[in-house]
């Protein structure tokens, strides 16, 4: 298929690894080590490894799709399955990312509210950060990569703070090793499912992308990127926390920057919170403009109507969830939701895809073999 | 390309009106003849009509009294033709005969008109000749300043001439500086009742003919009336005429402007303004000083990054005051607790008051500053700094340690050499200081983001404004942050898509040739 | 589209959306003390806070009030104030000797899930009333608000108290392999002292250790930098008294025996420069240094020993050693050491060396 978007629009292919790498890192950073440990223990930085092979495995059946058809998912989906089936599932995929965008952005919203600012409410904060997601998005999908390239190196330096929580640590906590079962391992890697998510957003973005045969590797330098941050992270908070405290912590991350002392700044963590707007924009804006996409290409419509909708939808939702439980709930809905879609749903169409595609050679071959007379 | 609606707000006003009034501009009238026209010009009382010659043979001279150079019409055009005894027997022999070279003869009243004003002597054969001749004997040492000392922009080490308000002194300077058959003036004409003269300046070879096409063209679509700065040209044909940041660099120095030009930027100069116009500029462009090139590289490179770090200090610093004494007591060090206290206790007034207050009295010690005279202006300002800020402090009506910080911002929001930026500072202070009142941190963090996207989406003459720093060419950091040797600084940047790529041979700039001298022993 | 924009901005400011806590409408409280009282079955808190009025030194000052939990407290404390009460710059927490055995538990999860609270907030046991001790505060012999927290902070730093602050007690205090410990503060006519630690079980107090104790204990958790050390020397019928000031001492510990019934030899190397020492020595002989350094190690492996047993006694580990079995083995029994852990042989072997003597002889 013949790739559409002009090159005005496009970015260069190296751009990819800021694209994947910021849409992986949202909020699941702040707060994961608590659900990871449930399986193996302190040893479920293993498990991190684990899910980052099998994410780069799934991002390397992506591209192998993507690239067969050289168009994005919703072409794909109207070539596959047809108009109605594929016009569903788009839809389908298009509200994944919508409730990926909402997630993300209530969850931030949760944890401003429960750490500085106790009775700020939600539509106040919506009021000013919505306006922003628009201005973004309605930039176009340049400004969201710039954004997402600022989004990463900006907050780059944070990474060295690490070093503080590394003071208190106990190493003696992340021993012994290779004291749970291989069960209890799988236990662990389906619980980063939720840190993992982001990276199939491509699906939506590629054509978006020159070259986008070659920016492959750049993908999978994302993936590994991130794993090392939250590799990093899980570490120090090992050693920073005992067993018994990281499961009475909800929020680890923030928790551990609390001691972080510089000179003339106490309370670190309240700098952590703010420059993590940052981090999240690129996220929502993505997922957010996934969601567009899909709706304006199925509906044949202009884009922008559908992104006031969205940003008025984002508002309804984000006051309907209201307390730590249903905001729980919803996280746990949309890991669940997403193991399915990347570990399910992707494979299949590659399957699907690679038959497809068996099927159209023997046909061209049989073709050549014996011509049909015209 | 990029072929821009470039009607501007008011412009456009008048387009739309024009449908729905249907208002006849009074420049637009279908051709006058020659009589009308004169009769038009008889209405000013500066219109001089001379008749000379002998009896049977007049000649008529008319011309702009204010606009001629008398002595050049006494001596080149009134002695010639007495000497000659006034016999010419066609126009067309005025040009043989007197010793100017711009003289045309012509029948077209729209050049007539044109080039009566602005100079030019008109000469009929007999009365009521259509065909006439144009002479010109313009005058033009009046009314311009002599030197340009660049005060402006100041630099200690380096040339301080710059660019006056004439543009044919500007045009001369320039052809000084560079001795090369590349570089290439366009002319245009700008402007409904002014007719500015504009002239577009590049380096063929080196300039993207793109850019050069873009700029002519959003110049040829201009429809004003008077230009009266070349800066508002560079308003007239922006991409985004909402924005607070300056699109286009403007300067009086002639180093700069050749900077520009080498690095593959085109520039445009008008009539009447001392200020070059240079494009497609990016953010970084503006926090460049000439005084750079001029010291050692480290030195220069050691005064940029003050000069940035006095950008994001001016910016962040009040608002980071107001938001952690409104919101984040808890961020202050034991040792800074106290003192914050004590200086806010008997203030009256929220954090967010005191520091509007203090930020208001600069601005207006600034206008004011700006507006009188010198002498006065340093006294006021004296007094204005002194004795108001401890007066302030005493009255408990700011503390002092926000006095301080609301000074050194002062301060360092003039660390920009370009003019247009430093405003652009001083103004983008104020929605951080709201954004902080209402959320604190986080606001801060809100209104960078605001600022972030805006500068994402902001294109000079086509090309991102915030290269090289999205999209990201790590090649392209030789001159932004640091400015290092000449060695390395030999490749144009490649943002501006040169047609050639090196601008000397970076092998033989001198390298300092460190061998160990133990080594030669 | 901007316009909408502006407007949503607009109304924002306009709107005073979060809650301000302008740092001079708000009481900044340093530290806080908590006491239980038998007799009512009450607690009571007392709050230590500077005043800025009367000029740019500050006065400390004190409020106190009784509730029947801790919960109360803070909404007691504002009942009693004229700003209001603001925990987020808290630097210390004092605890009543009574309070402390009785249960700290529903305090610290209380302290433990308040975001306005850093980690590094000393908290520190109180030999009496933990309000007396705020109120010494603010008399005129002491009249620094921040006394406790800089006092605390400074033993840690130089001398012999290991270091502590909430995270540190929250990590032990919620881990089941080790039992938290913290600084005992004592009152001494106005002025106060730190007399020892304090260690825990679970969420009690069990027993207290004076600060020879304390330094062997720092030594033993983790090699430390600081502290000084003494000793009673005796040769023939000389008697005197060595002081020694630890540089550098490192820790290791090492598993003996199998997993039926293991023992633990903790190694510790110190590097240390003997402070004071009575003229008799003269230390440039090597056979004295060698002479010193075998007392001291004596003294430390006995001392060592002695202290080990006595946790074993109260069958606490504040120095872990579950903990660090537990590293070791796989398929850890917690409940089969802990069984274990009483009468498990545990000993210090110790090795002096001293590096300087000082400038004169």
């Amino acid at each position: 298929m013949h790739n559409t978007i002009k090159e005005e629009n496009q970015v260069s292919p190296s751009f990819l690894f800021f694209l994947v790498h910021s849409t992986q890192i949202g909020v699941g950073i702040l707060g994961f080590q608590r659900y990871i440990i449930k399986g193996a223990g302190y040893e479920a930085w293993i498990s991190i490894f684990l899910a980052a092979i099998s994410v780069c495995i799934l991002l390397a059946m992506i591209f192998n799709i993507l690239t067969r058809e050289n168009s994005d998912i919703i072409d794909i989906h109207r070539l596959y399955f047809g108009k109605y089936l594929g016009g569903a599932l788009t839809l389908a995929a298009s509200a994944y990312y919508f409730i990926f965008a909402l997630t993300i952005y209530r969850t931030y919203v949760e944890i401003l509210q429960i750490w500085m600012f106790p009775q700020l409410e939600t539509w106040v904060v919506s009021l000013v950060y919505l306006p922003i997601i628009y201005y973004t998005v309605s930039g176009g999908f340049r400004v969201i990569t710039g954004i997402a390239f600022f989004g990463i190196v900006l907050p780059l330096p944070l990474v060295f703070a690490l070093i503080y929580p590394l003071k208190y640590g106990h190493l003696n906590n992340l021993f012994p090793l290779f004291d749970h079962t291989i069960w209890e391992f799988l236990i662990s890697t389906k619980m980063m499912t939720f840190e993992n998510l982001g990276f199939e957003s491509v699906l939506f973005f590629y054509p978006f992308i020159k070259n986008g045969a070659t920016s492959q590797k750049w993908g999978q330098l994302g993936v590994l990127f991130s794993t090392f941050l939250y590799l990093c992270t899980a570490l120090v908070s090992f050693a920073y926390f005992s067993q018994g405290q990281l499961t009475h912590t909800i929020w680890p991350t923030l928790t551990m920057a609390k001691i972080i002392e510089i000179p003339f700044l106490q309370r670190f963590e309240y700098i952590l919170i703010s420059l993590w707007l940052l981090v999240v924009l690129p996220t929502i804006a993505v997922s957010v403009w996934c969601t567009i996409r899909g709706f304006s290409k199925t509906f044949n419509k202009p884009p922008t109507i559908f992104l006031i909708l969205v940003l008025i939808a984002l508002l309804g939702f984000s006051i309907f969830f209201d307390d730590r439980e249903t905001i729980d709930q919803l996280n746990t809905r949309l890991s669940m939701t997403g193991f399915y879609f990347i570990y399910g749903y992707i494979p299949f169409l590659f399957l699907y895809s690679l038959i497809r595609a068996k099927i159209k050679q023997k046909k061209a071959q049989k073709e050549e073999r014996e011509p049909t007379l015209s | 390309m990029n072929k821009l609606p470039v009607i501007e707000s008011h412009a456009r006003g008048t387009v739309m009106f024009k449908h729905l009034f249907k208002r006849k501009n009074a420049d637009d009238q279908p051709k006058k003849s020659l009589d009308e026209l004169i009769n038009q010009f008889k209405k000013s009382s500066d219109f001089m009509t001379l008749a000379i010659g002998s009896q049977h043979r007049k000649y008529i001279i008319t011309y702009f009294k204010q606009l001629v150079n008398m002595q050049s019409v006494e001596d080149k055009i009134l002695e010639p033709f007495q000497k000659l005894d006034f016999t010419l027997s066609s126009v067309q022999e005025v040009e043989n005969v007197l010793p100017i070279e711009d003289i045309s003869v012509t029948k077209d009243t729209k050049e007539i008109l044109e080039k009566m004003l602005r100079g030019y002597v008109m000469f009929q054969l007999h009365k009521d000749d259509k065909l006439v001749a144009l002479i010109k004997v313009q005058s033009f040492d009046t009314g311009f300043r002599k030197e340009n000392e660049t005060e402006n922009e100041f630099s200690v080490v380096g040339p301080k001439i710059g660019f006056v308000e004439d543009l044919d002194v500007n045009l001369y300077l320039m052809r000084k500086t560079v001795i090369s058959e590349n570089l290439i003036f366009k002319e245009l004409t700008v402007g409904n009742k002014s007719k500015t003269r504009v002239v577009l300046v590049y380096l063929e070879g080196v300039t993207n003919p793109q850019h050069v096409e873009t700029m002519t063209q959003r110049l040829e679509d201009i429809d004003f009336d008077v230009i009266f700065d070349s800066t508002m040209l560079d308003q007239l044909i922006s991409d985004n005429s909402s924005t607070a940041f300056p699109l286009f660099l403007t300067t009086e120095r002639i180093d700069r402007v050749l900077f520009s030009l080498l690095n593959g930027q085109a520039a445009f100069f008008s009539s009447g303004s001392p200020y070059a116009v240079t494009g497609p500029s990016t953010l970084l462009d503006f926090f460049v000083s000439p005084e750079d090139y001029y010291l050692p590289w480290v030195l220069g490179s050691f005064f940029r990054v003050i000069r940035i770090l006095g950008v994001f200090f001016s910016i962040f610093a009040t608002p980071l005051y107001v938001a952690i004494v409104t919101y984040h007591y808890e961020m202050l060090p034991k040792d800074l607790l106290g003192p914050i206290i004590f200086s806010r206790t008997n203030v009256p007034f929220p954090p967010v008051i005191e520091v509007l207050f203090l930020e208001i009295t600069i601005e207006l010690l600034r206008e004011a500053g700006a507006r009188l005279p010198t002498k006065v202006g340093q006294t006021l300002g004296i007094v204005g700094g002194i004795v108001i800020g401890q007066a302030t402090v005493e009255a408990a009506l700011t503390s002092n340690i926000l006095l301080i910080i609301v000074s050194l911002t002062a301060l360092a929001s003039f660390t920009t050499p370009i003019f247009k930026m430093s405003n652009t500072i001083r103004l983008l202070r104020f929605p951080f200081i709201l954004f902080a009142t209402a959320f604190g941190l986080v606001g801060i963090t809100f209104g960078f983001c605001f600022l972030l996207v805006h500068l994402l989406r902001l294109k000079s003459l086509g090309m991102p404004y915030l290269v090289p720093l999205f999209p990201f060419r790590p090649t392209e950091y030789r001159d932004t942050f640091l400015r290092l040797p000449y060695s390395h600084t030999a490749k144009r940047p490649s943002y501006l898509r040169p047609l050639e790529r090196f601008r000397y041979n970076p092998n033989k700039a001198n390298k300092a040739k460190r061998k160990s001298n133990l080594d030669n022993e | 589209m901007k316009r909408i924009l502006i407007l949503c901005t607009c109304l924002t400011f306009l709107t005073s959306c979060a809650d301000r806590e302008t740092i001079d409408e708000i009481q900044v409280v340093n530290s806080i003390g908590y006491d239980y009282i038998p007799q009512s079955n009450k607690v009571r808190g007392t709050i230590l806070y500077p005043i800025y009025k009367y000029g740019p030194t500050e006065e400390p000052s004190i409020i106190a009030a009784t509730a029947n939990s801790s919960f109360d407290i803070p909404l007691r404390l504002n009942n009693k104030s004229s700003l209001p009460v603001a925990f987020g710059q808290l630097r210390s927490i004092v605890m009543g000797k009574e309070f402390a055995t009785h249960g700290v538990d529903e305090l610290v999860n209380t302290i433990a899930r308040n975001p306005d609270l850093g980690r590094n907030i000393k908290l520190s046991i109180a030999d009496g009333n933990a309000h007396e001790l705020l109120s010494s505060v603010t008399k005129k012999k002491i009249k620094d608000y921040q006394f406790i927290s800089n006092l605390i902070e400074q033993n840690i730093r130089t001398e012999n108290l290991p270091n502590t602050n909430l995270q540190i007690f929250l990590f032990s205090f919620f881990s089941d392999d080790r039992d938290p410990y913290l600084p005992v503060l004592t009152q001494q006519k106005d002025a106060i002292k730190l007399k020892g630690l304090a260690l825990f079980k679970k969420q009690k107090v069990v027993t207290t250790i004076g600060m020879k104790e304390t330094f062997l204990f720092k030594l033993l958790t983790s090699g430390t930098k600081h502290g000084r050390y003494s000793v009673k020397i005796k040769e023939s019928d000389r008697k005197g008294e060595i002081i020694l000031q630890n540089l550098r001492t490192k820790t290791k510990y090492e598993i003996k025996g199998n997993h039926q019934n293991p023992s633990i030899v903790a190694h510790l190397t110190v590097d240390g420069l003997v402070k004071e020492f009575p003229g008799w020595i003269d230390l440039t002989d090597p056979a004295n240094i060698k002479m010193v350094e075998k007392t001291l190690q004596k003294d430390i492996e006995k001392d060592g020993d002695a202290f080990i047993k006595k946790l074993q006694r109260h069958k606490i580990d504040p120095i872990c050693f579950t903990d660090y079995v537990r590293s070791k083995t796989r398929g850890f029994n917690s409940e089969k050491f802990k069984a274990q852990y009483p009468d498990m042989n545990i000993k210090v072997k110790a090795r002096v060396h001293l590096i300087q003597t000082g400038i004169s002889n």
